[in-house]
């Protein structure tokens, strides 16, 4: 059991190694996308647990806005191509 | 009536006659909308085989298309460079899925049998579907200015189509997040 702050993916390691500040994904929200189907694409693409891509699902749904994913830029193009290849409005921005 | 039910890991889904035109003429056009023979530049054939543009690549001037191809940075030039760099693909990717979708809307005896590959391409089409028709009804969270439509009313037919389309996705999400 940990009381820490839940990381959103990639590790610690990976910012410790990078001298940039990480980038992150963060997905808007609109009035078309079903909360089931953002949910099954949350789970689909990073691997979340279910608890997890609802969660990050309710946040888009009640705060406009969530970052799904944090790494490195290229990775975070990645992500961001995956989701909007999926339907969903996402952006990446330096954190 | 459409109906669904699973056959092992198949999704089967069961379109009505008068349903599958339908289907068929929504992912029929927005396939249409997305051909990249749509965008301008292009001029390197090398570049174009390869679904690279070296030209830049204009935003869509549609609304629709640019919720299906968005930005994916808040500012224009990373906005620009990415979409140089990815727009052929996500159109094809796109236009795959809608053509599958197409392809089922026209089976014989509209019984679509959805492999376990295929239903990712199957959801995200449809929901590109129900994008662009959420975009042309402005639609809303509320949507009341949806509500009490005049029979005679164009956007009747639309939202049918789009809660229809929802229900479809539904279906199937509740088979895949059910297991």
């Amino acid at each position: 059991m940990t009381i820490a702050p839940e990381h959103v993916r990639e590790s610690e390691s990976d910012e410790v190694a990078d001298p940039e500040r990480p980038w992150v994904t963060i997905v808007w929200n609109d009035p078309v996308n079903l909360m089931s189907y953002v949910t099954y694409v949350f789970q689909k693409l990073f691997g979340y647990s279910r608890e997890k891509a609802t969660q990050l699902m309710l946040d888009v749904h009640h705060k406009g806005r969530a970052a799904v994913s944090a790494g490195t830029r290229e990775q975070m193009e990645h992500d961001v191509a995956r989701l909007h290849a999926a339907g969903l409005w996402a952006t990446l921005q330096q954190d | 009536m459409t109906g669904i039910q699973r056959d092992g890991d198949v999704i089967e889904l069961r379109l009505a006659a008068e349903e599958r035109p339908i289907l068929a003429s929504l992912a029929a056009s927005l396939a249409e909308m997305l051909e990249p023979s749509g965008r301008t530049g292009d001029s390197d054939p090398l570049a174009k085989l390869v679904g690279l543009s070296v030209d830049p690549v204009d935003k869509p001037d549609d609304p629709a298309l640019r919720r299906l191809l968005p930005d994916a940075y808040a500012d224009a030039d990373g906005a620009a460079e990415f979409r140089r760099l990815t727009d052929g693909e996500l159109r094809a990717e796109k236009v795959a899925n809608l053509r599958r979708i197409l392809d089922g809307a026209t089976a014989a005896h509209g019984l679509v049998r959805i492999e376990p590959g295929e239903v990712d391409g199957w959801l995200a089409g449809l929901n590109d579907i129900r994008l662009v028709i959420g975009e042309r009804l402005e639609m809303t969270e509320e949507r009341e200015h949806l509500e009490h439509l005049d029979a005679d009313d164009p956007r009747l037919p639309l939202l049918a189509a789009y809660d229809w389309l929802a229900g479809i996705q539904e279906w199937i999400l509740e088979i895949l997040l059910g297991d």
